[in-house]
């Protein structure tokens, strides 16, 4: 396990009803291995388990069977290293942005100034030095996922959890936030697991895209992506990727 | 306000008991649920009975009007902590106890304003019925007084002076509430 940020070994995830003693397997054997530093992008048919995987590995819930090592400790619930974006943003709504940010340096209990100087750094790393007293009613739907995503990274994580976090933003926000966030992702070169739907997001961002079968979701097939950054859209190579992940998926769900 | 402020203390703080821990709520709801339905009216014998006269089966009868809606809305606040915020608390750092204190009591406030707000409301009703039948001085004595002498200008009088109080006290609950709340109103 030497070297390796993250380890998903033959996880397996059932969820049983309450009722009627039904139970759905979520991920079955689900393998996974993440560099350190490294931008990966999981990609499936909705339903396939890409949430629950996030969680997992979050420490939001525990896996059935097998394991998930972090720098090679066990996950056994969750923790300040792995930080997580839902695609909701999830803001606490009677906290101003600072305050939003500052929360796990909060909650650590850090001095007031020091807390003060990481979200401030945090929030001028997305750029939003101009809205620190803003609440998050005041605040558009890319702005929103700004300061979720500072706030993520305020606590300095180990990894990047990202679950769909451009999915409810129009196509120009989003267009401008995936830049953004691979501007981010340059400057401090954590280890990023990105969930999407949208292939085209997906080849855009990631070094490797993991795609997921469904029901119960495990690893169908992983394209890594050697494309340059800035990518473009319009680039041959860029196209063929896309159209191969897609009828990939698309095989998936026929 | 001795009553009121023992409903809201007492209310507030059962309310975040059971409304974040699913084994209090368990063990304490059907005992709620049972006490909960009896007026308060129906109260005013016993309490006479062990409190007398006067100020402290008031105090009593305000109480047990206010604390029921206090609770129940505390309860209903801190039951309805969106589950995000919780997980994204969690996976920040916090523990249990700053996860009860930073995200189910504020993501609680607004509900519990508003049974502080109802609370104070069916208090005072309390108050003036605990006056009616068992006090000798206040607003409810003073309506029951000119009852007796005929005077009905002074009986609306009192009953004007009861309106005016509530009014007085839901405006000032109210400013209380826009200045804690002002996040929701953005």
């Amino acid at each position: 396990m030497s070297g390796k940020k993250l380890v998903i070994d033959c996880v397996t995830k059932t969820f049983s009803e309450k009722k009627g003693g039904t139970s759905t397997i979520a991920l079955r054997d689900f393998n996974l291995e993440i560099e350190d530093s490294e931008f990966v992008c999981l990609v499936g048919p909705s339903g396939c388990g890409k949430t629950t995987l996030l969680k997992l590995v979050a420490g939001l819930e525990q896996a059935s069977s097998g394991s998930i090592y972090l720098d090679g400790n066990p996950v056994t619930g969750p923790g300040r290293e792995r930080g997580l974006v839902f695609q909701d943003f999830a803001l606490f709504p009677w906290r101003d942005v600072i305050a939003n940010v500052a929360f796990g340096p909060e909650v650590l209990k850090l001095p007031l100034a020091e807390r003060i100087r990481i979200a401030e750094h945090s929030i001028d790393l997305v750029g939003l030095s101009g809205s620190i007293h803003k609440y998050p009613a005041e605040l558009s739907g890319g702005m929103k996922q700004r300061v979720a995503i500072a706030r993520a990274l305020a606590n300095n994580p180990e990894l990047l959890l990202m679950d769909e976090p451009f999915g409810s933003l129009d196509a120009q926000t989003r267009y401008l936030m995936q830049k953004e966030l691979l501007g981010i992702w340059n400057v401090d070169r954590k280890a990023v697991i990105f969930v999407t739907h949208s292939v085209e997001e997906a080849v855009f961002l990631g070094e490797r895209v993991v795609v997921m079968s469904s029901s119960p979701g495990s690893v169908k097939s992983i394209y890594p992506i050697n494309l340059s950054y800035p990518r473009r859209l319009t680039d041959a190579a860029f196209i063929t990727l896309r159209e191969k992940i897609t009828s990939d998926i698309a095989a998936e769900v026929g | 306000m001795v009553g009121f402020a023992l409903a809201g203390v007492t209310g507030i703080f059962l309310g975040i008991i059971i409304g974040w821990w699913r084994n209090a709520r368990d063990l304490l709801e059907p005992i709620i649920e049972l006490l909960r339905p009896i007026p308060p009216l129906a109260w005013i014998p016993l309490a006479m009975l062990w409190f007398g006269l006067g100020f402290k089966p008031a105090v009593f009868l305000i109480w047990l009007g206010a604390f029921f809606p206090i609770l129940l809305n505390t309860v209903l606040g801190m039951e309805s902590t969106p589950n995000k915020l919780v997980e994204v608390a969690k996976t920040l750092g916090a523990g249990p106890w700053q996860l009860l204190f930073k995200v189910g009591l504020p993501s609680a406030a607004p509900s519990i304003m508003a049974g502080l707000r109802i609370g104070i409301g069916v208090g005072w009703m309390c108050l003036v019925a605990a006056e009616l039948t068992g006090s000798n001085s206040g607003l409810g004595y003073m309506i029951m007084y000119y009852y007796s002498t005929m005077e009905a200008s002074k009986t609306v009088a009192g009953m004007l002076m009861i309106g005016i109080v509530g009014f007085l006290m839901f405006i000032g609950l109210k400013k209380l509430e826009d200045n804690m709340l002002f996040w929701k109103a953005a």
